[in-house]
């Protein structure tokens, strides 16, 4: 294999993966679709014929149940990985995640761990309404106890499986379905493709990205939100503003240092996310600035993410509410104004 | 010597279907050996894939989002 290969999100994440299982009997995945199949967003493509039925399990339509019975198999001392799909179906196993996943390391006084991997897809843009859209990324790092982390590109998608399929305890691992690379969902966007190594490597949690470089306005975002911030960037760049954009990559642990680092610089913070507006990251990540330091602020920081209603179908609706590169763009010209 | 990279008649079975590139899996002009795995495409929903027939320095000749049939060129191994 030639070492300058250029791949998705879904191809470094299923390296990531087959890597790991090829040396570890630990490692087995449960979820829809996946023995065929191997997953919606193929994830575990080619996983069934190569590890068989008792390492590569298609479920039924059942999160509560598979989901359960995988946070048992972990407890027992294998490492689950399971496809969630899309995050809208999450209510379904939720206690699980809320009160079993996350919470029996403490629990047992860290007696008993909980090594399993949560992969689920998440956002909309692609016309498929309310139910199949969500982000509700901050439903999930809302629970103390579990991991949530969300890679924007193919080096870091396989670089942080690596390091959740070898954390000894609940990892939740969100892409983006319109960042994941799948053909189902049209040309990848070119952000999200990078060279990716053949060989293993862990990109550590909790440490934001710099993506690109800027001096007048930081443009924080996570998943899909920071290549819609990339866009809006190439666009302020052509007006004379100078963009810094700055990937998340992780929810929990939160880089807070790392967000007011850029925004120190800059003195004008943008929070841009899929989610919708209220009690989520966007204000999060704002709160944190002001908790450090008000002073850093030379404008009021601006939120640019989904109102809080429901996804329409249409697709002139659609696009309307998402927070894309124009309502980002525009946000960032009204901060320099 | 220059090696066609061509969309294979078995690469997928009707006939009267279309498809595209939806990736290179690596830059024009990079070095590539004889069965990597270089492009994707798309046919209806199904993602197929091409393989290097030869060793060598490749040059694309169709980019994404362009329908491609069966038998067309779309790059050269140098």
């Amino acid at each position: 294999m030639s070492s300058n290969r250029i791949l998705t999100m879904s191809r470094a994440g299923r390296e990531a993966l087959d890597w790991e299982m090829e040396r570890r009997d630990d490692i087995f995945c449960m979820g829809e679709d996946i023995y065929k199949f191997g997953g919606i967003f193929g994830t575990m493509d080619g996983f069934g014929a190569k590890y068989g039925p008792e390492r590569v399990i298609s479920t039924p339509i059942s999160e509560t149940g598979f989901i359960g019975m995988a946070a048992g198999a972990a407890m027992a001392g294998m490492h689950p990985v399971i496809d969630l799909a899309y995050i809208d179906f999450i209510g379904v196993c939720y206690n699980v995640l809320l009160n079993t996943a996350s919470k029996t390391h403490y629990m047992s006084g860290g007696a008993v761990k909980v090594p399993m991997t949560l992969l689920i897809g998440t956002g909309g843009g692609y016309n498929n309404a309310a139910q199949h859209s969500q982000c509700l990324h901050a439903t999930v790092a809302h629970i103390p106890g579990a991991k949530v982390v969300y890679p924007s590109n193919a080096y870091d998608a396989k670089g942080m499986l690596h390091t959740a399929l070898r954390d000894e305890n609940f990892v939740i691992f969100l892409t983006h379905k319109g960042t994941a690379g799948v053909g189902w969902m049209g040309t990848p966007i070119k952000t999200t493709l990078s060279e990716v190594p053949d060989t293993p490597y862990e990109v550590p949690f909790g440490k934001v990205k710099v993506y690109r470089e800027g001096t007048d306005v930081t443009i924080v975002g996570l998943g899909m939100s920071v290549h819609e911030s990339l866009k809006a960037a190439d666009e302020l760049a052509k007006d004379g503003i100078s963009a810094e954009v700055v990937d998340l990559r992780s929810l929990v642990p939160l880089d807070r240092d790392g967000i007011m680092e850029s925004v120190s610089k800059t003195g004008r913070l943008i929070v841009t996310d899929e989610d919708y507006l209220s009690y989520g990251v966007s204000g999060e990540i704002i709160a944190s600035v002001v908790e450090r330091d008000p002073t850093v602020f030379k404008k009021p920081p601006v939120r640019v993410t989904t109102p809080d209603i429901p996804i329409p179908f249409a697709r002139p609706m659609e696009q309307a509410i998402l927070p894309l590169a124009q309502r980002i763009a525009d946000a960032a010209r009204k901060l320099m104004a | 010597m220059s090696t066609p990279v061509i969309v294979p008649a078995d690469l997928w079975d009707e006939d009267d279907k279309t498809g595209s590139i939806v990736l290179w899996l690596y830059a024009d002009g990079a070095t590539v050996k004889e069965g990597d795995l270089i492009a994707e495409v798309l046919v209806e929903k199904v993602t197929l894939e091409l393989e290097a027939p030869a060793t060598g320095t490749l040059r694309i000749q169709v980019e994404p989002e362009v329908v491609v049939n069966k038998g067309d060129t779309v790059a050269i191994i140098e």
